[in-house]
C-alpha cells in the first residue's frame, strides 16, 4: 500500500491511495466523517437575551460554529471523571456579552481556553436592536461526528484512479474525443491522443461516445483512490486522516481481544 | 465495541458486534476474502438504529473461526500502521 | 438568519453572505463572486445564492 499527497494546501489535501481495496478505502473516509473527535458547542446558558430569535435558534448557530481543535488535553465526555461534563478537562467555556444595535459576530465569543476558538470571526450570529442584550456562556465539548454533524471535520471523498486506453490500431487521431471532453484534458499529440492530467477525469466516458472508430475505453482502477480532504478549520487536513486511521486501528486491536473472550 | 456469540459451530460464528456499523465490519470483511481458508464472510445490519451488525464467518477446517478473525484483524492493524507511518513520512517532505 | 453552514456538505458559508451580498450590489457577476469565496460545489453555491434573510421583519414582533 503507497500514499502519495499530491496537495497540502491549508484546509485542502489531495492525496492517492493506493494497492488497497475499495471497503479499506470506504472506511478510512467514513472514519474520517464519523469517529475523529473534534470541539464543537455542545450547550449554552442564557442570561440574558433580548433579541428577536429564540434561545434554541442561537444555540443551534452557535453550535454550527466550526471551532478550533487542540491536537490534544481534552478528554470526551464519556470517559471524564467529573459527571456533569463542565469540568475544564472535558469542556470548553465560551462567554459571549453583546448590546445593540448590530450585529453580534463569532468573535464575540471569548474562550476559557484560547486554544478553542471560532475558525472565523466573522460569522454572524444574531442582528440586535438598539439597548437589546445578548448574554451567554457557550460551553463546548468533544463530539463525533456521527452523533451530530457539527462534529463532523469536514468532507472527504474519493474515486478511482481513471483509465484510459486508446486503442492504436483504431484511433485516426480525428480529435473528436478532445473536443468531446468536457474537462479538456486530452490533445493530440503526433496522431496520438494524449490525457494531460488524469486525475481531472471524471469517467463521463463522453470521449468514448465521440469516438466514431470505438478506439476509447473509460474505466476505474478500483486499487488506485484519489482523496480529497476539506477541512472547516478544526484539525488540519493530514490530522484528519491521521486520525481517522488511528482510529480504525484502535478497533482493530481491540476486537481479538474480545473474540478471545468469546 | 462488544461482541455477543449468537451461535458457533466448528467451522463456523455468528457474533453480533454491539456499537460498530459498516466503518469496521466492511474492512474485516473484505480483509477476511483475502484468506484461503474463508469459505463465507457476510455481515448484515437489519436496522442502524435497533440492532448491532451480525456478523457470520464459515471456514475450512484447517483454522478455528476465531483465529482466522483474529489474524485478518492482526493484519489490518498491521497495514493501518504502515499507512499511518508511510503519511507522516510524506508530510515530513 | 441565513443558515451557518452549507447544508449539503457542511461547508462554512456564514462569513461570506455579507461579502456576498456586498459585490452582487455593486454589481458584480454573482457567479464570478461565488467563484471568488471558494464557493465550488453547486450546493454551496444555491446556498448563498438563494438563502434569503427575514430576520429584520421578525424582529418588529415580540418574542
Amino acid at each position: 500500500m503507497e500514499i502519495e499527497i499530491r496537495k497540502l494546501d491549508g484546509n485542502e489535501m489531495e492525496f492517492v491511495l493506493s494497492g488497497a481495496n475499495p471497503a479499506f478505502a470506504n472506511s478510512i473516509r467514513r472514519a474520517a466523517l464519523r469517529d475523529v473527535p473534534i470541539m464543537a458547542i455542545d450547550e449554552v446558558e442564557f442570561k440574558v437575551n433580548d433579541s428577536a430569535m429564540y434561545d434554541e435558534i442561537i444555540a443551534h448557530r452557535l453550535a454550527m460554529i466550526p471551532l478550533t481543535t487542540p491536537a490534544k488535553g481534552y478528554q470526551l465526555p464519556s470517559e471524564c471523571g467529573c459527571r456533569e461534563g463542565r469540568c475544564e478537562k472535558c469542556s470548553v467555556d465560551l462567554e459571549l456579552k453583546a448590546e445593540g444595535p448590530g450585529m453580534v459576530y463569532s468573535e464575540s465569543l471569548k474562550p476559557s481556553d484560547d486554544e478553542v476558538r471560532p475558525v472565523s470571526g466573522s460569522i454572524p450570529i444574531v442582528k440586535l436592536e438598539n439597548g437589546q442584550r445578548l448574554e451567554l456562556v457557550a460551553i463546548a465539548r468533544l463530539g463525533f461526528g456521527k452523533d451530530h454533524a457539527k462534529w463532523q471535520p469536514g468532507i472527504v471523498a474519493y474515486k478511482y484512479m481513471p483509465v484510459l486506453e486508446f486503442d492504436p490500431k483504431l484511433c485516426n487521431a480525428c480529435g473528436d474525443c478532445v473536443k468531446a471532453c468536457p474537462k479538456g484534458i486530452l490533445e493530440v499529440v503526433e496522431k496520438r491522443v494524449r490525457v494531460k492530467d488524469l486525475t481531472q477525469c471524471t469517467m463521463c466516458k463522453a470521449c468514448v461516445e465521440s469516438c466514431s472508430s470505438e478506439a476509447v475505453r473509460v474505466s476505474g482502477d478500483p486499487s488506485k483512490f484519489i482523496f480529497r480532504v476539506e477541512s472547516t478549520g478544526t484539525l488540519p487536513p493530514d490530522q484528519i486522516i491521521l486520525r481517522a486511521i488511528e482510529s480504525l486501528r484502535e478497533k482493530f486491536e481491540e476486537f481479538p481481544k474480545l473474540v478471545k473472550k468469546l | 465495541m462488544e461482541l455477543e456469540l449468537v451461535e458457533k459451530g466448528d467451522d463456523s460464528i455468528m457474533i453480533k458486534i454491539i456499537g460498530e456499523d459498516h466503518t469496521f465490519c466492511n474492512m474485516l470483511r473484505a480483509e477476511l476474502l483475502k484468506d484461503d481458508s474463508v469459505i463465507s464472510a457476510v455481515y448484515t445490519i437489519e436496522h442502524p438504529l435497533t440492532e448491532p451488525p451480525k456478523f457470520y464467518l464459515k471456514v475450512k477446517k484447517d483454522k478455528s473461526p476465531e483465529r482466522v478473525l483474529m489474524e485478518a484483524a492482526g493484519r489490518l492493524v498491521e497495514q493501518l500502521e504502515d499507512l499511518r507511518e508511510k503519511l507522516q513520512k510524506e508530510l515530513k517532505k | 438568519m441565513r443558515p451557518v453552514r452549507c447544508f449539503t456538505c457542511g461547508k462554512l458559508l456564514a462569513d461570506k453572505y455579507d461579502k456576498f451580498e456586498e459585490r452582487v450590489k455593486r454589481g458584480e457577476d454573482p457567479a464570478r463572486v461565488l467563484d471568488d469565496l471558494g464557493l465550488k460545489r453547486y450546493c454551496c453555491r444555491t446556498a448563498v445564492l438563494t438563502s434569503v434573510d427575514f430576520s429584520d421583519e421578525i424582529a418588529k414582533f415580540k418574542k
